[in-house]
């Protein structure tokens, strides 16, 4: 049998806890902390505006121009319309060489091959702005390049549901570039710029025989 | 322990007493504004883009600037694999956009905002010092920091000189046990730079002694300052994280062997951009001066603090921008106006400082 203890009135009086300290101290900065996030959250939401719904909608093209290399549509140069194929990968140049690049080949027989950062070969083509040509045929490269950089810096536009040729889309217009985009997949399918209109789809290029 | 200017002492006194950091501040600006002005009529166009070209000032809100004004004028936009603004704090846009708010351009709000904020930190740091150390100390320190080479950068549409002025208001506060005001001082400070959360090294051991749960808050404020970050983020961008994501895009990521890569290709970077060789002068000059800092006695915790703001960046395989990130480690200042008695020496700071400001249509902060 246990022994029996026998307690002081000393010992029988609650005693402070050595933790209620720590646990204050604790607490206290727990409240600061919360009341941080808080604070800053609220300052942040009420503060700052939020990115457009048209430049988002840009961003996620350009997100699935990064996954495709190759693009087939039409183009409407004037009055004319032409069938364009855009590829990106190893080109050859003019002096024989294979160099990381964008060809586009339309279906008249001429050539745009856009070797970044300086060198752009254009042949057959009688147009004076081939970068909105390559633009307008959905090159994955230079299309994504300038829906990122339109989306960061000339932002806040909208997006607007469209019927585009019978599919459902959405258009966001920046300054000097209309973007089509799949309302359902966010996938690019039309570009227009103020010179030029083009449709195009994204070819995955597992599908193909052969590299270009 | 000196007293602030709200302290005992009177306003007019105190104004007259530091009425020179006044005369630091106005020269240091003009050897700013007057060449940007200047480059902006005659100078090389380099980099900067139609709309720095715009004004006068506009070298002042070239480069980052341009990411600051991007997100107080649109918000955060992520974009995967690729530089976007998410990289940017939102303090400082926020403060742009009440100054938007108040009639005048991103622009102009942001490169008033950094200039006044820069005048507050030069008051406040000389405060700091003072109490670390002794007044003469001060007075040399403060002089250097007013036109420091890379200094322009504190005229420039970047959060750099607000931050200074907060994180040296929060220490200032805390050692005069005003844990509260400094814990709210750094979270502000963080929002607008995350090196802020550094200074917390250096408060440590003065918010152990004390104990309290304000002191102890402090320390924990920044960080709760980036969570918010992170939650309002993950709110408008689906990120959490995007920070790291997008600062990854212009390669700041961690490696373990960074600063081996870094050192190993200085030669490749020099080959492609003169520019680096400004960023590791200024990467040597920051270390040989927290190695004098630590000699000559300034407390370990800011020596320390000082040596992650200047060494931390470069284990991402990268001397770029050291020699503006080293404008937030105070140490660095205290190193200097320790070894620092001749005259000359200001002269040929200034003179940088000018040269600096002559280059930045080629080369970014």
């Amino acid at each position: 049998m246990d022994r029996l203890r026998i307690v002081s009135p000393e010992d029988s009086r609650p005693r402070q806890l050595p933790t209620l300290g720590a646990v204050r101290v604790v607490g206290v900065a727990a409240v600061i902390a919360v009341g941080v996030v808080a604070g800053g959250f609220v300052l942040q939401w009420l503060g700052l505006p939020r990115a457009g719904r048209g430049d988002v909608v840009a961003a996620r093209a350009t997100v699935w121009l990064g996954r495709y290399r190759e693009t087939s549509g039409n183009l409407l140069i004037g009055n004319r319309r032409v069938h364009a194929t855009c590829v990106r990968g190893w080109i050859v140049d003019l002096s024989g060489r294979n160099r990381r690049g964008t060809l586009l080949r339309l279906a008249t027989g001429g050539t745009i091959r856009d070797f970044p950062p300086h060198t752009l070969i254009v042949r057959r083509i009688p147009i004076r702005r081939p970068i909105a040509l390559l633009q307008a045929a959905g090159c994955t490269k230079v299309l994504a390049d300038r829906l990122a950089t339109l989306s960061q810096f000339d932002g806040g536009v909208k997006a607007t549901r469209i019927d585009m040729d019978g599919v459902p889309a959405l258009v966001v217009r920046f300054p000097r570039l209309t973007l089509y985009v799949d309302r359902f997949t966010g996938k690019p399918i039309g570009v227009t710029n103020p010179w030029l209109r083009g449709n195009f789809r994204l070819i995955p290029i597992l599908h193909r025989r052969g590299s270009p | 322990m000196t007293e602030l200017a709200w302290g005992r002492e009177r306003p007019f006194e105190w104004v007259r007493e530091r009425g020179w950091i006044l005369g630091w501040w106005v020269a240091g600006r003009l050897m700013v504004l007057l060449p940007a002005a200047l480059v902006d009529l005659l100078g090389p166009r380099g980099y900067t883009g139609g709309e720095e070209r715009s004004s006068i000032f506009g070298l002042l809100h070239s480069w980052d600037g341009r990411w600051y004004k991007t997100v107080a004028e649109n918000g955060y936009l992520l974009e995967p694999g690729r530089q976007s603004d998410p990289a940017f704090f939102p303090l400082y846009p926020l403060l742009m956009r009440a100054g938007h708010a108040l009639g005048l351009s991103y622009a102009t709000a942001g490169v008033l905002i950094a200039n006044i904020a820069f005048v507050v930190a030069l008051f406040l740091f000389e405060a700091l010092t003072r109490d670390l150390f002794d007044p003469a100390s001060a007075r040399r320190a403060t002089a250097l920091l007013a036109v420091w080479p890379l200094g322009f950068v504190f005229s420039m549409a970047y959060p750099e000189s607000l931050v200074l002025a907060l994180v040296t208001g929060a220490v200032l506060a805390a050692r005069r046990d005003r844990w509260a005001l400094a814990a709210a001082l750094l979270a502000a400070a963080t929002l607008a730079r995350p090196e802020a959360l550094f200074v917390t090294i250096p408060l440590a051991p003065a918010a152990w002694r004390r104990r309290s749960g304000a002191a102890i808050g402090a320390l924990v404020a920044p960080l709760a300052a980036l969570a918010s970050f992170a939650v309002y983020l993950w709110l408008t961008t689906g990120q959490p994280f995007g920070w790291t994501h997008a600062e990854q895009a212009w390669g700041r990521r961690f490696q373990v062997l960074g600063l081996v890569h870094a050192v190993t290709d200085v030669p490749r970077e020099f080959a492609g951009s003169a520019g680096i060789a400004r960023d590791v002068a200024s990467f040597v000059l920051y270390v040989a001066l927290l190695v004098v800092a630590h000699r000559r006695g300034v407390p370990r915790g800011w020596v320390l603090a000082g040596a992650v703001v200047v060494v931390l960046p470069t284990f991402s395989g990268s001397f770029h921008s050291i020699g503006r990130f080293g404008l937030l480690a105070p140490a660095v200042f205290w190193g200097a106006a320790l070894v620092v008695r001749r005259r000359w020496v200001y002269a040929v700071s200034a003179a940088l400082l000018v040269a600096g400001v002559a280059t930045l249509p080629l080369v970014f902060p």
